[in-house]
């Protein structure tokens, strides 16, 4: 059953992502990409990342589906379907062809064995209630293992706030 | 805008919206979630006032100015709360140190920090919808 929704899942992100391409209209693509996010976020809660799942709904689907039909407002109607275009059709399926070759490299679902579960994940995985007192790992990790990186990511975020306030308030400068 | 639909759905779902987000910034130390998705519920709730009641009513209840101070604010936030642990004698972001009797071991310190990630990351995608949706500011009826 499990394998069945899976599956099911994977071909409509299929769909959403040829959809995509082959629309006319923008507000369409806005559309089909915001399916695209709630269709990925399914698929991460049921791989039992609920953490992920939740930051893609929120912002895959929702923040950047309004940040995108705010900007349709200025753009004109344009006809934005790909043409075919033989060259890079080429490149494209062959670049596509490689990535499933090196795909075969990859370890399995969750395998311990995996270079990602070596390491420091052992010692996260025993300790973590230990040091830190949380129940959720992921925010263990995050606010206390990786205190540094959190902070930096936050202040890249205020950043991009600051810039973007910088950009749209900044009057143009006549000659 | 004079759409009763929109209006009466809006003003029955914003409240929830909000209580999600404190729910997943409050409980973010036990279960799923923690401060930038609790942010981004939050902004989420205001981008929708934004959508249905437009961008003058927006400005009357959080201005730019004060989108600004809570994003530094949130910054502000972690970094104290590191500065904080230096302070009881321990390194940055230790949060073993500020630990006391109501609050065992770092999750004192995590929360604390996880409100500073939140209140910037709801303030930065507020602000960053409101300066997309109003072109900074200058197109107000929209």
């Amino acid at each position: 059953m499990s394998l069945f929704i899976d599956v099911s899942i994977l071909i409509l992100v299929a769909l959403m992502a040829v959809a995509v391409v082959n629309t006319k209209n923008l507000l369409h693509v806005v559309i089909f990409s915001s399916v695209f996010s709630l269709l990925c976020a399914l698929l991460y809660l049921l791989m039992a990342a609920p953490d992920v799942a939740l930051t893609e709904a929120s912002i895959g689907a929702c923040v950047t589906t309004c940040f995108l039909l705010s900007a349709l407002k200025y753009l004109k109607d344009i006809d934005v379907r790909a043409k075919i275009d033989l060259p890079a059709l080429i490149v494209c399926s062959s670049l596509c062809a490689l990535l499933c070759y090196a795909s075969m490299d990859f370890h399995g679902y969750g395998d311990q064995a995996a270079i990602t579960n070596l390491g420091a994940v052992d010692y996260y995985k025993n300790n973590y209630g230990k040091d830190t007192g949380l129940l959720s790992i992921v925010n263990a990790i995050l606010a206390s293992y990786r205190g540094f990186d959190t902070f930096g990511e936050t202040l890249v975020i205020f950043l991009a706030g600051m810039s973007i306030s910088l950009i749209f308030e900044t009057k143009v400068l006549k000659k | 805008m004079n759409n009763k639909i929109l209006i009466t759905i809006a003003r029955l779902i914003f409240p929830c919206i909000i209580a999600l987000g404190f729910y997943i910034q409050i409980n973010g130390n036990n279960a799923p979630g923690g401060g930038f998705q609790a942010g981004v519920v939050m902004a989420s709730a205001f981008i929708l006032i934004c959508l249905v009641f437009g961008s003058n009513f927006m400005s009357k209840i959080l201005t730019v100015y004060k989108l600004k101070v809570f994003a530094a604010s949130g910054v502000f936030l972690y970094g104290a709360t590191g500065l904080l642990c230096m302070l009881f004698g321990s390194e940055f972001l230790n949060y073993t140190a500020i630990e006391n009797s109501f609050f065992s071991k770092q999750t004192l310190g995590i929360a604390l920090i996880e409100w500073g990630v939140g209140i910037t990351v709801f303030s930065v995608f507020t602000l960053g919808y409101y300066m997309f949706s109003t072109n900074g500011g200058k197109e107000k009826n929209v």
